[in-house]
């Protein structure tokens, strides 16, 4: 079925079959920071903003998302070079699998919520799982950015 | 993953009830739980276009459409107006904010899930469904039925301003639970709903027994013990609320 997506604030239209995710979907279109990562709605890896609110493109159907604003980290390159940085400072990243799916949870509580609250920042990034840290360093590196934000 | 060949985004809740009669059709909730399933279909009926994803008030009770999100009920004022904050300690759990944008309060009593923090919390609250065909009946006569592929329209809570306690134990703070209970206090007495038994969850007065089993996140034992910590948690809580 053809379906047409806006992606980016881009228009992407294509043949497609009606089961397709639309992480697959994105990942067949080079939007390469959607990861693969369990593809069973457990791991946030695949995370992508809907109308502004992060869902897991593992779990939601290309042709559902028609009439929704898409958005993927290639498109959110400037708010996730600011939250990035101080998450690489934290020397949080390791591999680095699990960052988009963190920054892009990251983007939304900080658009909702500019100054959330430890406890929040914990609750939001709960759905992204990471093999190789222990979370601590993606907290403090949010923690200093909300400081950094609210002394600005 | 499940497969099917054809998608439609039905226009009236009639047509999604027509559809669904033939068992190569299913019908898509938030397709959280659905997509999982290795079923292959002949077509998959959206009930995205309906507008069942409103959280309304009427005289005697709150009307929640069958698509609304976990997330809007998690974050809804008028929720918290009668229930406090027990909606969002209970659904806080439930995997991560963008899973709650998917998964839908409809497609967790209709998938009848023994682990569901969600069927736990809304028995006590004496929850009724609003089905196309059948009209409404208990969410407790419910689960005890067979699935009779009607369509679920309405959950509708009653507005008695009742306390009502949520606990449950869970390995990680994201996993499915070991065991969840909710409580709340009646004239007569204590009530419980008892979630993960691993069975999908029954409602009890404080000493009528429970039946627990076995399976990977728990033990039966485990869970007949742990049960007794959970209602000594929300009974104290909740004489704590009473006493002010
Ligand atoms: C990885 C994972 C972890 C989970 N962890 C938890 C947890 O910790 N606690 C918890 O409570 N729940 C948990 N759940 C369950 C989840 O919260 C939802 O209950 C589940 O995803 C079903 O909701 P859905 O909207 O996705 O429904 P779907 O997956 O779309 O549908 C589920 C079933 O209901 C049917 N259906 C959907 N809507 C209707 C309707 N309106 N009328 C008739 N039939 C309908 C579908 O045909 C399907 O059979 C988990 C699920 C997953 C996948
Ligand atoms: S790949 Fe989607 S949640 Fe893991
Ligand atoms: S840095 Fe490797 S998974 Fe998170």
């Amino acid at each position: 079925m053809r379906i047409e997506l806006n992606i980016n604030s881009r228009k992407v239209c294509a043949d497609i079959d009606p089961d397709m995710t639309l992480q697959k979907f994105l990942r067949e279109k080079k939007y390469y920071s959607v990861k693969c990562g369990c593809e069973t709605s457990n791991c946030g890896a695949c995370s992508v903003l809907l109308d502004g609110k992060p869902v897991l493109s593992c779990s939601v159907l290309a042709v559902r998302a028609q009439g929704y604003r898409i958005e993927t980290l290639e498109g959110l390159k400037e708010e996730a070079e600011e939250i990035g940085a101080f998450i690489a400072d934290e020397g949080a990243d390791q591999c680095g699998f699990c960052n988009p799916g963190f920054m892009i949870a990251a983007i939304a509580l900080f658009r909702e919520d500019p100054e959330p609250s430890d406890e929040k920042i914990r609750i939001y990034l709960s759905g992204n799982l990471c093999r190789c840290s222990g979370y601590e360093g993606q907290m403090r590196g949010l923690i200093k950015y909300r400081d950094q934000r609210r002394t600005a | 993953m499940i497969r099917f060949e054809n998608y439609i985004r039905v226009k009236t809740v009639k047509e999604a009830y027509e559809r669904n009669q033939s068992f190569q059709n299913v019908v898509g909730g938030g397709m959280m739980w659905l997509h999982l399933s290795e079923g292959e279909y002949d077509t998959l009926i959206d009930l995205c276009d309906l507008g069942l994803d409103q959280i309304e008030e009427e005289e005697t009770y709150l009307k929640i459409g069958a698509m609304t999100t976990l997330s809007q009920l998690e974050n809804s004022e008028r929720i918290k107006e009668y229930f406090g904050s027990t909606f969002e300690d209970c659904l806080k759990h439930i995997v991560g904010v963008q899973f709650r944008n998917s998964a839908t309060i409809g497609g967790s009593i209709v998938a009848r899930l023994g682990f569901s923090d969600i069927i736990t919390l809304l028995l006590p609250l004496e929850t009724q469904l609003r089905f196309y065909s059948q009209g409404q009946i208990s969410l407790q006569d419910y689960l005890s039925g067979k699935n009779q592929r009607d369509i679920l329209e309405y959950i509708l809570i009653p507005k008695k301003k009742k306390t009502i306690r949520f606990e449950s134990i869970r390995r990680t703070y994201t996993d499915t639970a070991v065991l969840n209970v909710c409580g709340t206090k009646e004239e007569d007495g204590y009530r419980f709903a008892v979630g993960a038994r691993p069975g999908v969850a029954i409602l009890v007065k404080e000493d009528e027994e429970v039946l627990f089993g076995d399976n990977q996140r728990g033990s039966k034992e485990y869970r007949k013990h742990v049960y007794e910590i959970l209602k000594k948690r929300i009974k104290e809580s909740l004489e704590e609320e009473t006493c002010g």
